[in-house]
């Protein structure tokens, strides 16, 4: 079959000609050398509180077994005054693909300052999140390789955590963690956040034992599991570690933090 | 001879059948070869599996941004001490393969192996191996050293693995690569060498112990993913080469390799200079081996040394812990009660004596553990 | 002998069989850059108190061939910033193309405030960017060296993907692996830099070069260096590596067993 299509005048038959030369590519699926995506590595996590919300993740940048920067990081705020966001009460984190990140941090960024500009007030979480969950799915067959995490607060005051999947399906939720030590920090969140398999001592027998109930947490306590969330995955992942990014959102606005992690 | 050939649940095997089976066996084992019965014979001079996306332990170049083949399976191994998971046997039902125990690997199962990869099945990952190894001579003697950090995939499957192995008393190897290659083949060597200083009532030699080493590789063609660095003092002096998975070797008079190998590089290439004392190349080891630790994700955790001299070897685990785990924030210990428990069952001291030996402990401070393990207090 | 042109300097159909002519691309789809043809390798560079020292070898490479070694992969922009290319050197040549109009647009309406390294950073980031969303990258690893909008170093990259990041050191290729074990030693974090003299910058960048010409083989010994500071630019095009060290090759003796 290959030798029909080839091109190639049939033996014997007339020669080349410039009209006969074969023009157009092989017909068939193009075949591209070029892989658009690369994991950057490291991880993030949000927990909401009853009002505050917490959202954090560690600054190291990679590409395979090399560090691209030791400060890198992973969490923006989104909407606030000037380039440095100043009085801005939502807060997005990114990890997966830096460059994707980057890009849908700016889109969301220029929305939310947008919308104050023709509405004459900030936008809410709420329309935040859904906004973000357009912004993905708008890229379903290109999409941004990215696990978003949202937070603020919401009209309640009450602290609002939003995640999401690479083309916009999301959810609020209590507590989250994403990108390369997920695995390893949710398990840990669960039974600390959500009491997930933790029973009250000595409150029945067998079925009949009562399961200890998820109460809202300190703003304290809550930062303590953040680092020691931390502490733990940078032990046991390669792509975590080198410095821990912390924002906290309460009534009073963002405060952020840095603590070093270990470099290794 | 051949005894499955002639087994007696199977009665087919008679007349010429049988015969040209017991040819075909004769021929496969003298391939060296676990045998299956004749119409499988083909697979047997077919190559083993390609090898498959094994990091490489000299490292491919993270920049290099065009896809690879897909390879990677969902089945990550440890980067040390734990042997390669085989595919679940698949069992033949026509059959009983005839069990000859002969030298070297079974090649069996590649025919089936490579149907199930086409079918889509992923093939089990090969150890992508973080490592940072270095070694150095010095003026009477030579020094290795290794990071102590051994992964499975992302994951840190060890913090404080040994990669320094013993092959004879003042010759060391230091190890990357396939995790359970690098330690059966310094442990076979190590074997054959101490058989061979015994027969010969001589000290073993490093070259000695290389060229074994070479030989054992180059004859598995790579398939044997072991990377060495080996030093060693001798009746001939210091000695310091590596050995890669194909079978070639170098002898310089600083090496590294791994995954870290150019960060470990970088330092030697900076600041080696000839005729180093004792602890200027301990030191510069350990520096090297530290560029791997902090620039490499591969490699991390503590470092370890050994030195060889004339005298003696001295092994120095932990020279450097730079990386201590500091303390939690928190404390995770659950109030008992915690975990329900659907029913118990109380053995007594008297049922479980009938299957054991119960030593009652005198001191209730005292727990008779066989192996530690770090408990959140 | 066949006439006609098209046939001509090719295996003859009649003894070897049809030609494959599937390499004739002339008027099909937009070629897109695949993989890099003639590349160069690593870029290196660092901050230090009063600006930035950036560096690259003057070599073009064709596969494993060392094919142009006169080749400059510094970019001066303005007084503020020089660009370091690494990978496929028509890309770059692009890529200068673009920055000579960019910078003939800015000057045009007014030379006052001239783009800095930051801003400059930022334009070839989204440039990147867009052209991987394209499926039609530009092949190269990008260091854009020199001062940000408040005349402190500022030293970033920005890459074939789009991704972009910043550090107190940073180097592309083969650099990534050697040259910044050797960098980071000196200079770990931000607050380093500060501690860091002009000299002692440049003698690191120097270093680097000669650790890479020892064990990069797509490199070679004559280079490029540039220092920006508040006084401009120092752009030197043909340096040569100086006090290269081969003491440990004159005591080996073959590979194994050999001993003379």
């Amino acid at each position: 079959m290959a030798a029909i299509f080839s091109g190639a005048p049939p033996q014997g038959g007339p020669g080349y000609s410039f009209t006969q030369t074969p023009t157009a590519v092989p017909s068939g699926e193009r075949q591209h050398g070029f892989y658009p995506y690369t994991d950057n590595g490291g991880s993030t996590l949000g927990i909401s509180g009853a009002d505050f919300t917490i959202l954090a993740g560690d600054t190291r940048s990679t590409s395979g077994y090399n560090i691209n920067t030791r400060y890198a990081p992973k969490l923006f705020k989104i909407g606030g005054e000037g380039p440095d966001n100043k009085g801005a009460r939502i807060v997005l984190s990114v990890v997966g693909f830096a460059a994707d990140g980057d890009a849908l941090k700016e889109r969301l960024d220029t929305i939310v300052k947008m919308y104050k500009y023709q509405h004459g007030k900030p936008m809410t979480v709420t329309a935040c999140a859904q906004r973000l969950s357009h912004i993905l799915y708008n890229k379903r067959f290109f999409p941004y390789y990215v696990h978003a995490i949202l937070g603020g607060l919401d009209e309640e005051g009450k602290g609002a955590l939003y995640s999401y999947d690479p083309v916009g399906s999301y959810e609020r939720e209590q507590c989250r963690a994403a990108g390369a030590a997920s695995s390893l920090i949710m398990p840990f969140l669960d039974n600390q956040v959500n009491f997930k398999n933790q029973y009250m001592p000595g409150s029945g027998t067998g079925h009949n034992l009562k399961t200890k109930e998820a109460t809202p947490l300190s703003r304290g306590h809550v930062e303590d599991l953040v680092r020691d969330a931390f502490t733990s995955a940078v032990e046991r992942h390669i792509e975590v570690g080198d410095g821990l990014q912390m924002m906290i959102l309460t009534k009073d606005g963002i405060q952020e933090t840095y603590t070093s992690l270990k470099k290794d | 001879m051949f005894p499955s050939a002639s087994k007696g649940a199977k009665t087919k095997k008679h007349g010429v059948g049988g015969w040209i089976q017991s040819i075909c066996y004769l021929v496969a084992a003298w391939l060296g070869e676990t045998v299956r019965p004749s119409f499988e014979l083909p697979a047997l001079r077919q190559p083993p599996l390609p090898s498959l996306d094994r990091g490489h332990p000299n490292h491919s170049s993270s920049d290099d941004k065009r896809p690879r083949p897909r390879l990677q399976s969902t089945i990550p191994l440890r980067r040390r001490s734990i042997a390669r998971p085989r595919v679940s046997p698949h069992k033949h039902t026509h059959t009983s393969a005839p069990s000859i125990t002969m030298a070297g690997f079974d090649f069996s199962n590649h025919n089936r192996n490579a149907a199930l990869h086409a079918q889509g099945v992923p093939l089990p990952k090969a150890t992508s191996t973080g490592t940072t190894i270095v070694g150095c001579l010095f003026d009477g003697g030579v020094v290795i050293a290794a990071d102590t950090r051994a992964t499975s995939g992302p994951i840190v499957a060890d913090k404080n693995c040994e990669k320094l192995h013993y092959i004879a008393p003042q010759i060391w190897c230091a190890g990357a690569g396939t995790a359970a290659d690098t330690e059966f083949t310094t442990a076979i060597i190590s074997s054959n060498l101490e058989l061979h200083a015994l027969s010969t009532g001589r000290k073993p030699r490093v070259v000695t112990c290389m060229t074994m080493l070479k030989q054992h590789l180059f004859r598995y063609q790579g398939h044997i993913g072991a990377y060495l660095v080996i030093a060693g003092v001798d009746p001939t002096g210091s000695h310091l080469f590596t050995v890669h998975a194909h079978g070639s070797t170098d002898k310089l008079p600083y090496v590294t390799m791994g995954s870290g190998s150019l960060a470990a590089m970088s330092v030697f290439e900076t600041q080696w200079q000839r005729n180093l004392s004792r602890e200027k190349a301990v030191e510069l080891c350990a520096e090297a081996i530290e560029a791997g630790i902090w620039n490499d994700l591969g490699s991390g955790s503590n470092v370890d040394v050994a030195v060889i001299t004339e005298e003696k070897t001295t092994l120095m685990r932990n020279f450097r812990t730079p990386n201590k785990r500091g303390a939690k924030a928190r404390n995770y210990k659950f109030e008992r009660g915690t975990t329900a428990v659907l029913n118990e069952k109380i053995i007594t001291k008297e049922e479980i004596s009938k299957y054991v030996t119960v030593h009652e402990l005198q001191d209730d401070s005292v727990t008779a553990t066989a192996e530690t393990m770090d408990v959140d207090s | 002998m066949n006439h006609l042109p098209q046939a001509w300097g090719r295996p003859r159909d009649d003894v070897y069989g049809a030609y494959d002519n599937s390499h004739f691309q002339t008027a099909g789809p937009n070629q897109h850059t695949q993989s890099p043809i003639v590349t160069g390798t690593s870029v290196v560079a660092a901050k230090f108190k009063d600006g930035v020292v950036i560096a690259s070898d003057n070599l073009a490479s064709y596969g494993s061939l060392a094919r142009f070694t006169d080749v400059k992969r510094l970019r001066k922009f303005n007084e503020n910033v020089v660009v370091g290319f690494g990978g496929d050197v028509s890309d770059m040549q692009y890529l200068d193309r673009l920055l000579n109009s960019l910078d003939i647009r800015e000057n045009y309406a007014s030379a006052d405030d001239p783009l800095n390294a930051k801003n400059l950073h930022t334009y070839l980031a989204k440039v990147m960017y867009k052209r991987r969303s394209d499926f039609n990258p530009l092949w190269n690893h990008l260091l854009i060296a020199g001062l940000d909008g408040e005349a402190k170093p500022f030293l970033a990259s920005a890459d074939l993907l789009g991704t972009t990041f910043s550090s107190p050191t940073l180097a592309t290729g083969f650099g990534a692996h050697l040259a910044q074990p050797i960098m980071r030693r000196t200079i770990p974090d931000e607050a380093s830099v500060e501690k860091v003299s002009k000299d002692e910058a440049v003698k690191l960048v120097k270093e680097c070069m000669k650790v890479l010409f020892y064990r990069d083989a797509r490199s070679m010994d004559k280079y490029s260096i540039a220092v920006i500071t508040k006084e401009g630019v120092e752009l030197s095009e043909d340096e040569k590596l100086e006090n290269q060290s081969w003491a440990f090759a004159e005591q080996i003796r073959g590979y194994g067993t050999q001993t003379a």
